[in-house]
């Protein structure tokens, strides 16, 4: 707590530092500007036009060209169309023996009437105790892609002077010291060409003098030193021709192109003097630095979509459905995920149709319809049945202002079906269930750089043909009791969040702290737990480029039972610190402590502990005309279960990965040894050993492969030799093809060992 | 004699009838609604039709929830119970505080509950009442805490294409709980949840009962620049308990060597173009062709502002045949500043290129 209010506090300081640096450069700037500057009055009261803090730069409300016609376009137009299929053998571990994985899919891009949409199907079939397959579907409208289309036209036509005007404030400190310098510059070239009777090249037809790196370097060129020379070579001449008392006129030549030169010299003296004296290097430096937060700021507003969505609207010419496109953030077909807010959907894989708008006005809807199951990778749903069955469709809608990643303030309610399960390789149906979830969430930034998230939820569950003996009422509704307030605190969940990124102090901070009732039910965040507060800190810095701290805390209470007695608790921290060295090397040291407690009665029962500390080491160097790289990885792991012992590890595991780079090829040799402190009775955790050497490389311009031994051993468990190959190869452009196999033999195990020798994998994939 | 062999028919009636045994493991398909279905049903005798009732109660003995499934048929042998079984059943939520929780999160609190199955046969005279067998199971409901993934943190970028997982495990811990990993490939458009319902796997491995692993010595290195998902569920025979949150990382080393993908290399001429290219993050990315043998390239920056200082301890650059690109990291320049810089072919050509430096 005192960290988090330490941490608040700083973070607010942040704030308000910004503030107040601003303000302090500007006045270095004006009190060495002021003497020459006329009249100090205009100055001092341009000077008090800036505003503290960074001058922010906004789309002005200048005059628009005439909106641009756009190209006309084929109305459907297909790419990226490609085909691929991967195969996947490798261990049963559940049953003993293979399984085989065929992955086959089609993609595409399709463009309809100026639409793109991005288009899979996925064909899966599993063959592992019988064969089951799976089909997937999606489709999804391609935003960035569809603004793209925009954004060039836009670049060619608006400038950067059009979206980001010029700081005013400097331009205007920029011309007084030009007028200051001129004026100077101006009586001094005038006086070299009345007396030399000709101009100084280059500088005579110079519009700004404020950029001192241009004038410095045009006076370098101009006094060279080969014309440093060929004048020290005059004056020899000239004193040889005085003391000879030759020819006057060739003198006076001399002297003329020698006394040229000293002119120009001096000129360039009291240049500097005056570079001096308007302190131009400072203000060059702010203009540059002006110049570069424009350019970036252009960059922004032309990648950032919301900035060029808004950009093409004002500029170009739009038809109706084009608005209408523009308006939609994301539109989904088939099987995707959605994730709005954590107690709203979140991690929610479905498969339905779902769409999203946000309007000029900024006014958000969001819709959908999709069907969700519990079990949705193919491997998953040929072996388990879920304990606790989630399968349901869904209908909602969330609405308000704002978009979700911006400041807003949303409403949203959501409701879930259940009548169908699929377990066992199969469908069933199962009692009938409503659930509904209302929610309320609002997110509103405090500065430039920090957010807070806030949201609220209320859930209510009822199963259809269920008899309640506390309610006697003939019919229930989910929707009913959530409005009806009865069971608030036990359908309630909360969550407030808070994250804070500043730039220039190199200083990440996330905090968060959520409660979820016991008898809150969301079936749209598959990975809420009902019953639990929690809280999470995390803080990253760093220094200099080169030094990263990061740390992280993260406190769970469960609450399972309606008594206060009994309570869960897990802590998970970390403390990680990075150190960059030369050459591209680092070294990183990490800490991570990690408990189950349980408290029941006012005892304290450590279930389970683990702590984890690892050092990381990656050592490169160049060696001629190779590189020898090493990724080194020490990991020392302690775990213990409370009532469990044999579980319990000590173990100290060394990983190094090492290659050499020899032109196109590569040879590595990767070693890991676990060394088993207390060996416990389970035989694959005790010591082991596995080591591969081996080399990359190419046969040809477009087939790489890779070849490599094997030595793997587990003591009192196996000890195996093996090869692993692999091959990945472009043919004629348009197939790319790769295959691998890991091969192993035993030459020692023991009665418990039920490992399979053999994994392999393989895909081909055509682009059209 | 004619009354033992009366006894002994009557006893072998009995069996020709169905002896039934209900097996059932509380301490894990205890936990929710669902779970009541997944019971096994065992039945010595011949094929029959009944009926299963299911009653929780609390440790005050307060009805929590019956289930009563009408039709139900037991064949010889092991019957394996699901959730099918519950579609035409009826459900009552009794007056237990339990229940309320139970009928709104499908999962039961923590606390003491004895789980009642009854299995009722019709006797074969139907003017008798049916057979009814029964099996209770007490058991103090400790509910599993969620699996909590520990290592590789979610969005990590880490160098070892070969890293250990680690995770905390549920409380709490079960004799008969396994582990299962998954480690798939993700698309940079591709969300987590997704690409581990589709992606093909690059590490499937399971039966684990530590809740930390090395590296499986089968699966092949994970690929540089590669996003990975991953999660960890944990089971009990066929029954998936919970699963963990989709957690990524990314194979990314923070290498010099391979930066130069990153960022526009600028072209240097011999007059150098006359505006400034704006350097970020402070490396200066440059190319130039050499038209002569692989040598050590002779440069230096000078800051326009003073230009009879130049830069000192430039870093090394090493110049092959042909067109180079080259990024260097200079120290001691300011932020905000113009410098120029200068380089000197093998021929002693000189090719310049004015930039303003900025540091981020």
């Amino acid at each position: 707590m005192c960290t988090g209010f330490l941490l608040f506090s700083y973070c607010c300081f942040l704030n308000l530092k910004g503030y107040s640096q601003g303000r302090r450069t500007d006045s270095i700037i004006r009190s060495q500007i002021d003497p020459f500057v006329q009249p100090i009055t205009e100055t001092d009261s341009l000077l008090k036009q800036i505003k503290p803090g960074k001058h922010d730069i906004h789309i002005p409300a200048i005059k628009r060209p005439e909106k641009l016609a756009l190209p006309a376009k084929p109305a459907i137009s297909f790419d990226k169309v490609s085909i691929s299929n991967e195969g996947l053998l490798d261990q049963n571990y559940f049953a003993g023996g293979y399984y085989y994985l065929n992955n086959a899919q089609i993609s595409g891009v399709a463009t309809i009437s100026k639409m793109p949409l991005n288009a899979g199907f996925l064909h899966q079939d599993l063959f592992m105790d019988g064969h089951s397959f799976k089909n997937t579907f999606k489709v999804s409208f391609d935003k960035q892609a569809f603004l793209d289309g925009y954004r060039k036209q836009l670049q060619d036509q608006l400038s950067i002077d059009q979206l980001v005007p010029k700081d005013s404030l400097l331009q205007s400190m920029k011309l007084k010291a030009e007028a200051g310098i001129r004026s100077r510059m101006d009586s001094l070239m005038s006086d070299y060409k009345n007396s030399l009777s000709k101009n100084i090249p280059a500088l005579d037809t110079l519009k700004d003098y404020t950029n001192n790196a241009n004038v410095n370097g045009i006076f370098r060129n101009l006094l060279s030193a080969a014309y440093a020379k060929a004048i020290r070579e005059k004056e020899a001449k000239l004193k040889q021709l005085q003391e000879s008392n030759a020819d006057k006129a060739q003198m006076a030549d001399l002297q003329k192109e020698i006394d040229a030169y000293y002119k120009l010299v001096s000129i360039y003296n009291q240049y500097r003097e005056l570079q001096t004296k308007y302190n131009l290097s400072d203000l060059q430096k702010k203009l540059n630095e002006e110049t570069a937060q424009r350019k970036k700021q252009y960059d922004q507003l032309m990648s950032k979509p919301s900035s060029v969505k808004d950009l093409a609207q004002q500029n170009l010419q739009l038809s109706g459905f084009e608005e209408l496109l523009m308006s939609i953030e994301k539109l989904n077909i088939g099987q995707h995920t959605i994730s709005l807010s954590p107690l709203s959907l979140y991690s929610y894989l479905t498969n339905g149709v779902s769409i999203e708008i946000l309007t000029k006005k900024k006014r958000y809807l969001f819709l959908m319809a999709g069907k969700e199951t519990d079990l949705n990778s193919i491997q998953a749903r040929a072996i388990f049945t879920s304990l606790y069955n989630n399968d349901h469709t869904a209908v909602g809608l969330r609405m308000g202002k704002g978009a979700i990643a911006d400041n807003h303030l949303h409403f949203s309610l959501f409701n879930f079906h259940q009548s169908k399960s699929y377990s066992d390789g199969t469908t069933l149906e199962v009692p009938q269930k409503n659930t509904m979830v209302m929610g309320l969430s609002n997110r509103f930034e405090i500065g430039a750089s920090s957010a807070v998230e806030l949201e609220l939820s209320r859930s209510s569950a009822v199963y259809k043909d269920a008899v309640y003996e506390m309610d006697t009422s003939t019919r229930r509704s989910a929707f009913h009791d959530i409005i009806s307030g009865s069971n608030l605190a036990q359908g309630l969940a909360a969550d407030i969040k808070y994250t804070g990124n500043f730039r220039e102090e190199g200083l990440n901070v996330m905090a968060e702290l959520a409660h979820v009732a016991s008898g809150y039910y969301n079936p749209g965040n598959p990975f809420l737990s009902r019953g639990s507060n929690t809280g999470t800190l995390q803080v990253k810095k760093v220094w200099k480029k080169k030094f990263t701290i990061n740390a992280r805390t993260n406190i769970r209470q469960y609450h399972y039972t309606t008594l206060a007695s009994s309570t869960w608790w897990n802590f998970s921290h970390l403390i990680d610190l990075g150190l960059k060295l030369k050459g591209g090397q680092q070294i990183s040291i990490r800490y991570q402590p990690t408990r189950g407690i349980q408290k029941s009665n006012g005892q304290r029962i450590l279930q389970n502990a683990a702590d984890m500390v690892t050092v990381n080491l990656n050592l490169q160097k160049i060696l001629g005309t190779t590189i020898y790289r090493n990724n080194i990885n020490t990991i020392y792991n302690t775990s213990r279960y409370a009532n469990f012992s044999m579980l319990s590890s000590k173990t100290l595991t060394l990983t190094s990965l090492q290659s050499v780079t020899l032109g196109d090829n590569l040879v590595y040799w990767n070693n890991t040894y676990t060394y088993a402190i207390d060996p416990s009775v389970i035989a694959y955790m005790n010591t082991s050993f596995n080591t591969e050497a081996g080399i990359s490389y190419k046969a040809g311009d477009n087939v790489s492969l890779s070849s490599s031994l094997i030595y793997n051993s587990i003591t009192g468990y196996v000890k195996q030799v093996g090869g692993r190959q692999s091959v990945s190869a472009t043919i004629h452009k348009k197939i790319e093809t790769s295959f691998y196999i890991d091969v192993k033999l035993n030459i020692q195990e023991s009665s418990s060992y039920y490992g399979e020798p053999l994994t392999a994998n393989c895909s081909i994939k055509y682009s059209l | 004699m004619k009354y033992i062999l009366f006894f002994i028919a009557m006893l072998t009636g009995s069996v020709l009838h169905a002896q039934v045994l209900i097996n059932y493991q509380p301490a894990i398909n205890g936990q929710t609604l669902d779970g009541l279905s997944l019971a096994q049903i065992v039945n010595t005798g011949v094929q029959v039709t009944g009926s299963l009732k299911i009653t929780v109660k609390d440790g005050s003995t307060a009805g929590v929830v019956s289930i009563i499934v009408p039709a139900l048929t037991i064949r010889p042998g092991v019957n394996a119970l699901n959730k099918g079984v519950m579609r035409s059943a009826s459900i009552r939520f009794g007056e237990s505080p339990a229940a309320a929780l139970l009928s709104q999160s499908g999962r039961f609190p923590e606390g003491e509950y004895e789980y009642c199955f009854e299995v009722s046969v019709p006797d074969v005279k139907p003017s008798l009442p049916p057979v009814i067998y029964e099996n209770c199971f007490q058991q103090t409901l400790q509910p599993s805490t969620p699996l909590l993934l520990i290592d590789p943190y979610n969005g990590a970028e880490i160098c070892n294409v070969r890293p250990a997982f680690s995770w905390q495990p549920p409380m709490p811990f079960v004799n008969s709980m396994r582990y299962r990993l998954v480690v798939v490939p993700k698309g940079d458009d591709e969300t987590p949840e997704a690409a581990i319902a589709n992606n093909r796997p690059v590490i499937n491995k399971g039966d684990f009962r530590q809740q930390h692993i090395n590296y499986p010595t089968t699966s092949p290195d994970l690929v540089k620049g590669q996003e990975y998902a991953w999660q960890v569920s944990v089971y009990s025979g066929s029954v998936l308990i919970s699963s963990s949150e989709i957690w990524t990382f990314r194979i990314q080393c923070d290498d010099k060597l391979d930066t130069l993908q990153g960022g526009s290399f600028r072209e240097l001429t011999a007059e150098g173009n006359k505006n400034f290219y704006i350097v970020t993050d402070g490396i200066v990315r440059f190319a130039f062709t050499n038209y002569y043998n692989d040598s050590q390239l002779q440069y230096e920056i000078v800051d326009l502002a003073n230009p009879e200082n130049s830069v000192k301890k430039l870093p090394r650059v090493q110049m092959h045949a042909g067109h180079n690109k080259a990024e260097i990291k200079p120290a001691g320049l300011i932020s905000g500043k113009q410098y120029l810089l200068k380089i000197k072919n093998a021929d002693k050509q000189e090719l310049i290129m004015r930039f303003i430096y900025q540091d981020n």
